[in-house]
């Protein structure tokens, strides 16, 4: 597939301060890439060194084809942008401001900028210095979308949007996807990454760590299992079983790991009476903590969602899950 | 008004040019007003001007000092110092407002993705500055030109225009300079400062240097000794002069446009 961003060896210092370190991203045509990492990553110096607003050290980025330093402007012409932090014209009103923004454009569609405004519920006669955050973050997400680029970059989109709102960029982000624009977000909120992309890229430290598919890593991935059982544990038959760690025992109760399918695990677990069996897959978060845990010298075995990243079970999902609940994963 | 950078940059300062233009018209035909008054008592005025040291007459009144002349009372009342520096302090007020003023207000990082080039966004936003001095420019013109009509000033039709193109020229130099730091820093409150200081620079420059004598050649420094220094309405249209503030308005803008387009834009 064509690469819609391909960068080799990008690095840029602020000074002698770190920005990104010899960053190789590459992003086919037609998918939604989460750009993952926490704040202070890179993750917006390598978006603006796409949009050609920073320069880099060394290294190339081409995007849609096109060299990003020399040839920006058109770049640029195809390429949506919401940037992570922007301000407004304070004095502008939303559809002056959008009118400002479609112009440098050449124009644009302007009933499907009011098709977006309506779907997002956001006012176009309101002042931008009267604009909420969330407001100011709507008329930024309209801005993007308006020419239908090929191209939407987005730093960190859903910040400050309350969760109607999120609801509805998620929405929004599968039709591109469906209408075959390409979408590269960053975020640090992973299961936004999650539930919104195909391909996800983790940064640290100035660095891509890993690029996984969302969908194999959900394959490979490790699940949580706990099975409740009539009769005291089978601890023994279980730890042997291959894919199985961080086996613990608590009277009619075994919890573990897997990795893999779970297929023998069932079949394992058939042979006793089982009163409930529980399973759930790691969400992105997990992976990457277990990425970083790896990074800060953690065991590469050692079970993701354990040590002090340990997330917050108590978290809720705002959608229901078809992976969730997956004893019948084979 | 939203067509692109230019027409907003016009429209953001629509009302600030209105009321500087008013302001300075208003004062403008104020002083003319009063030098009919001035004309009556020149004969007192002139023994007191006679009296001071002939150096410090002629820095701050140039080679005339009847001030029962229009052209004189008006070149010491207005063209030596009250209206190049309302023209200047406009100037770099208009220029910290374009890049500066909005890569600090956090609006041009949004701009610039976008597809306008950095060399035609700083052409824009340089053509704002350059339209509101000339309109300002142009205002002090009407003004005085419709004082010299109403009380009977008799002033040189070509030498009152050309006075105000040297003014004009004046203006852009010291404002050219402010942008092109703007646009290098992305820094308001540095373009102010550094356009601040270079007029002020030159104002004292081209007077100190006329009141030591060891020290004149110092004037050729000033960017107020080629705009005319005390006696611009006297002197009128200046092309060597004129061609100097030019080349330093042509360095400037180069340096704005070489910084600009090599630089990073800040969030």
């Amino acid at each position: 597939m064509a690469l819609v961003v391909d960068t080799e060896h990008l690095t840029k210092y602020y000074g002698s301060s770190r920005g990104i370190i010899d960053v190789d991203l590459d992003v086919e045509t037609g998918e939604v890439y989460g750009f993952l990492g926490p704040n202070g990553a890179g993750k917006t110096t390598t978006i603006r060194i796409l949009l050609d607003l920073i320069r880099p050290t060394s290294g190339t980025a081409t995007v849609l084809g096109l060299d990003a330093r020399r040839e920006s402007v058109a770049v640029r012409r195809r390429v949506g942008y919401l940037p992570g932090e922007y301000a407004l014209y304070p004095r502008l009103t939303g559809a002056e401001t959008l009118r400002y923004y479609a112009n440098l454009r050449g124009g644009v569609d302007w009933s499907y900028v009011e098709a977006l405004a309506a779907r997002l519920d956001f006012d176009l006669g309101r002042r931008a210095a009267d604009l909420s955050t969330g407001n100011k973050r709507k008329l930024g997400l309209i801005q993007a979308f308006m020419h239908r680029p090929e191209l939407i970059i987005l730093d960190e989109p859903t910040s400050g949007l309350d969760p109607l709102v999120q609801r509805e960029f998620y929405a929004m982000v599968d039709e591109a996807r469906s209408a075959g624009q390409t979408i590269f977000l960053s975020s640090h909120i992973l299961p936004e990454a999650q539930r919104v992309c195909s391909r996800v890229g983790f940064v640290r430290e100035g660095r891509l760590v890993a690029v996984e598919d969302v969908a194999s890593l959900s394959k490979r991935a490790v699940h949580h299992v706990e099975i409740e059982f009539a009769g005291p544990a089978p601890r023994d038959e279980f730890a042997v079983l291959p894919g199985v760690g961080s086996l613990t025992t608590t009277d009619h109760r075994l919890t573990f790991t897997v990795r893999g399918a779970l297929d023998t695990v069932v079949k394992a677990a058939a042979r006793h009476e089982v009163i409930a069996l529980t399973s759930h897959e790691p969400d992105l978060e997990d992976l990457f903590l277990a990425y970083y845990d790896e990074g800060a010298g953690g065991g590469a075995d050692k079970s993701p969602g354990e040590g002090p990243w340990r997330r917050d079970p108590a978290r809720i999902r705002d959608d229901p899950d078809p992976r969730e609940g997956s004893a019948d994963a084979s | 008004m939203l067509r692109d950078p230019f027409l907003k940059g016009l429209r953001d300062q629509r009302r600030s040019l209105a009321i500087w233009a008013a302001s300075v018209s208003c004062y403008v035909v104020m002083m003319c007003s009063l030098f009919p008054s001035i004309r009556e008592s020149a004969g007192d005025l002139q023994g007191y001007i006679d009296s001071m040291p002939e150096a410090f007459r002629k820095a701050f009144m140039g080679a005339s000092t009847d001030f029962g002349d229009a052209v004189t009372y008006l070149n010491g009342e207005l063209f030596s110092f009250m209206t190049p520096l309302l023209l200047i302090a406009f100037g770099i007020a208009v220029a910290a407002a374009q890049i500066a003023g909005e890569e600090e207000s956090g609006t041009l990082g949004l701009l610039l993705a976008y597809p306008v080039s950095r060399a035609r966004l700083l052409a824009q936003k340089y053509a704002v500055l350059v339209t509101g001095t000339v309109v300002l420019c142009a205002a002090h013109l009407a003004a005085m030109s419709v004082a010299d009509v109403m009380i009977g000033l008799g002033l040189p039709a070509g030498d009152l225009v050309g006075a105000h193109v040297m003014l004009l020229l004046l203006a852009l130099a010291v404002a050219t300079v402010a942008f092109a730091v703007g646009a290098a820093t992305g820094k308001r409150g540095l373009t102010i400062a550094i356009g601040a200081a270079l007029g002020v620079v030159a104002y004292l420059l081209n007077i100190v240097a006329q009141l030591v004598q060891s020290l004149l050649w110092l004037q050729k420094l000033s960017l107020f000794y080629y705009y005319g220094g005390a006696e611009p309405l006297r002197l009128g249209l200046q092309p060597a002069n004129a061609v100097v503030l030019l080349l330093v308005t042509a360095v400037a803008g180069g340096v704005a446009w070489f910084a600009f387009a090599r630089r990073d834009v800040h969030v």
